[in-house]
């Protein structure tokens, strides 16, 4: 079974854990400017806030109603994000961070029998470690998870948790399921539909294999599959999140180098930056992040996480590449052995209405945008010409000899000098 | 005053290194030490058990003076731990951040000041309560200000 783990109103839920004060009233995080609403509780959605409202449009309403309004600090919901996602994988060893909230886990090694207790598990140390409330849905694909988890949320009866593991309950939740919210179905897919009369997920799943096939494009015809419970989407083939990038890997081995981490994060920056130029788009911010294999235990842990606001959009990847690396430094220290990196462009918007900074230079802009045409190009030949493939990293043998060497005082906290501090003073040496 | 929280998020990605490097200077021949000249002692990894869980807060107020907590203090919140019968807690109190020793009996809970002015605190239904994290450390800056 999949499961997709959705934290709950995430911005707004992130500003809750530091300030207490607003968890019983209404809150919403704005975008870039304090441009419109990007996140909002559900007190403010019981107002009749939505998400994309303009602020100017609203904000009377706002005041009048004490919603607390707060901009965008995405450099906290990237470290927010990155302790979740860190949690998630203490619990699940193969799980796929989808976007900034919201990530894939694979729970076939959990027994049918305990996995409702097991969910339950996951969303209470999740909101136990870092504050942030869940929901959780668990289906045979992840086109259903991702329905699951929706009722999740909108139920309170659930608890946050909702799994669809027979045929019953898939075509009620199918039926009850708008097929503009199903996953990977666009509005204008979704207004295709309505036209053949397919209205619902079940009218769509309930559609005989040769009409999909006459219908649709190879996209509708996986989330056909996968409506019917059958497992077909691969993280590779997932379009991008809402208005984030995540491209991050697990490593086969732990790396305890910086220069071999830069290789990687290096190369997730050129995946992004083609994705981001194939959809025509700019990162205007970007956090690093990196952890240590939390299943060892025996082992020292850390996370680490750096976030990077841009002057200006780019889809560039060499200034991804420069920004990535940088945001590495900043976020590694020596001595762990890294299990997993990775980047997570955490604002995105499109190219054609990318401001200009100041101090841009137009023509360097121009030959930036030229070589990366050449480069993908390039890379057009082979999809996976410039993926980097961290697994062939070797591991770093050390062994080292202990047995005449003295404590070590000064990098052990264990062997550090002890100190003696006695109730009374000693008694001066005699004359 | 009361003992109020100020929640830091910690920055993980800096660590000031105290190097081990006692071989001396020695010319023409490598030093055996220079291998390990890198290694040195981390107070995130010794203090830090669970990192994505892990928070920092900055005491004001002086309800915990007498176990020697002060304002100004450091402490270290670890929120994965089961909190337990005596810990030191940071607790959101009606939307306020606090810091108490908490006591668990059986049908109630006491938030437990170390200042002999202040009284301790029942939670009631009333109250919106929840034990925030459990603080593990406390960081002094010794010579902040002159004692005595």
């Amino acid at each position: 079974m999949i499961g997709l783990i959705d934290c709950n109103n995430f911005f707004v839920s992130c500003e809750r854990v530091f300030m207490p004060a607003l968890r019983q009233r209404p809150v919403v995080v704005l975008s870039n400017n304090d441009g419109c609403i990007v996140s909002l509780s559900s007190e403010a959605k019981a107002l009749g806030l939505k998400r994309g409202n303009p602020f100017f449009q609203v904000r009377e309403l706002c005041e009048h109603n004490g919603v607390a309004a707060f901009s965008g600090n995405h450099r906290l919901y990237g470290d927010m994000s990155g302790r979740v996602m860190a949690t998630l994988g203490t619990m699940v060893s193969d799980l796929e961070i989808y976007s900034i909230d919201e990530a894939f886990l694979n729970l076939d090694f959990c027994r049918s029998d305990t996995l409702e207790s097991f969910g339950r598990s996951i969303v209470a140390r999740v909101r136990r470690n870092t504050g942030i409330p869940t929901s959780l849905g668990i289906a045979p694909s992840k086109t259903l998870a991702k329905i699951a988890a929706r009722f999740a949320k909108k139920y309170p009866a659930y608890h946050a948790v909702c799994i669809i593991d027979n045929e019953e309950k898939r075509r009620k939740a199918l039926q009850l399921t708008d097929i503009g919210d199903v996953w990977g179905i666009g509005r204008r897919l979704s207004r295709r539909m309505h036209d053949v009369g397919i209205h619902s997920a079940l009218d769509l799943a309930d559609r005989p294999k040769a009409d999909i096939e006459r219908l649709l494009n190879i996209v509708g015809e996986r989330t056909w599959r996968e409506l019917n419970g059958e497992p077909c989407i691969t993280m590779d083939i997932v379009e991008p999140a809402k208005k984030q990038m995540c491209c991050s890997r697990s490593f086969a081995e732990d790396i305890y180098n910086l220069d071999r981490l830069s290789g990687a994060i290096a190369a997730f920056a050129g995946i992004l930056g083609r994705k981001l130029r194939e959809q025509k788009s700019v990162a205007l911010s970007m956090s690093v992040f990196i952890h240590t294999n939390s299943f060892r235990s025996d082992q020292p842990q850390y996370y680490g996480n750096a976030h990077f606001t841009l002057d200006e959009g780019t889809n560039d990847t060499i200034q991804l590449t420069e920004v990535a690396v940088d945001c590495l430094r900043r976020a590694y220290r020596k001595g762990y052995g890294i299990k997993k990196a990775g980047i997570h462009i955490c604002e995105i918007c499109p190219e054609v209405s990318l401001q200009q900074s100041l101090f841009a230079k137009e023509g360097e802009r121009e030959r930036r945008r030229r070589l990366m045409e050449v480069v993908d190009r390039i890379n057009a030949g082979s999809a996976e010409h410039d993926k980097v493939h961290v697994a062939r990293y070797s591991p770093i043998s050390s062994c080292v000899r202990n047995e005449l060497k003295s404590r070590l005082y000064s990098t052990r906290l264990d062997d550090a000098i002890k100190v003696n501090t006695p109730n009374n003073h000693p008694t001066p040496p005699a004359k | 005053m009361n003992t109020r929280i100020k929640i830091l998020i910690p920055d993980l990605s800096t660590h000031i290194s105290l190097p081990y490097a006692d071989a001396g200077i020695q010319a023409g021949f490598p030093s055996p030490a220079q291998d390990y000249i890198t290694e040195s002692i981390d107070l995130n990894r010794e203090i830090v058990t669970h990192p994505a869980a892990t928070f920092y807060g900055r005491v004001s107020g002086d309800s915990m003076i007498e176990e020697g907590i002060e304002p100004g203090d450091i402490i270290v919140i670890d929120r994965s731990l089961e909190p337990a019968d005596g810990d030191l807690a940071v607790c959101c109190l009606d939307g306020e951040f606090t810091l108490k020793r908490i006591c668990l009996r059986p049908s109630e809970i006491w938030l437990q000041p170390s200042n002999e002015a202040f009284d301790p605190i029942l939670v009631t239904p009333d109250n919106s309560f929840e034990i925030w994290g459990v603080v593990t450390h406390t960081i002094k800056n010794n010579r902040r200000r002159t004692r005595y």
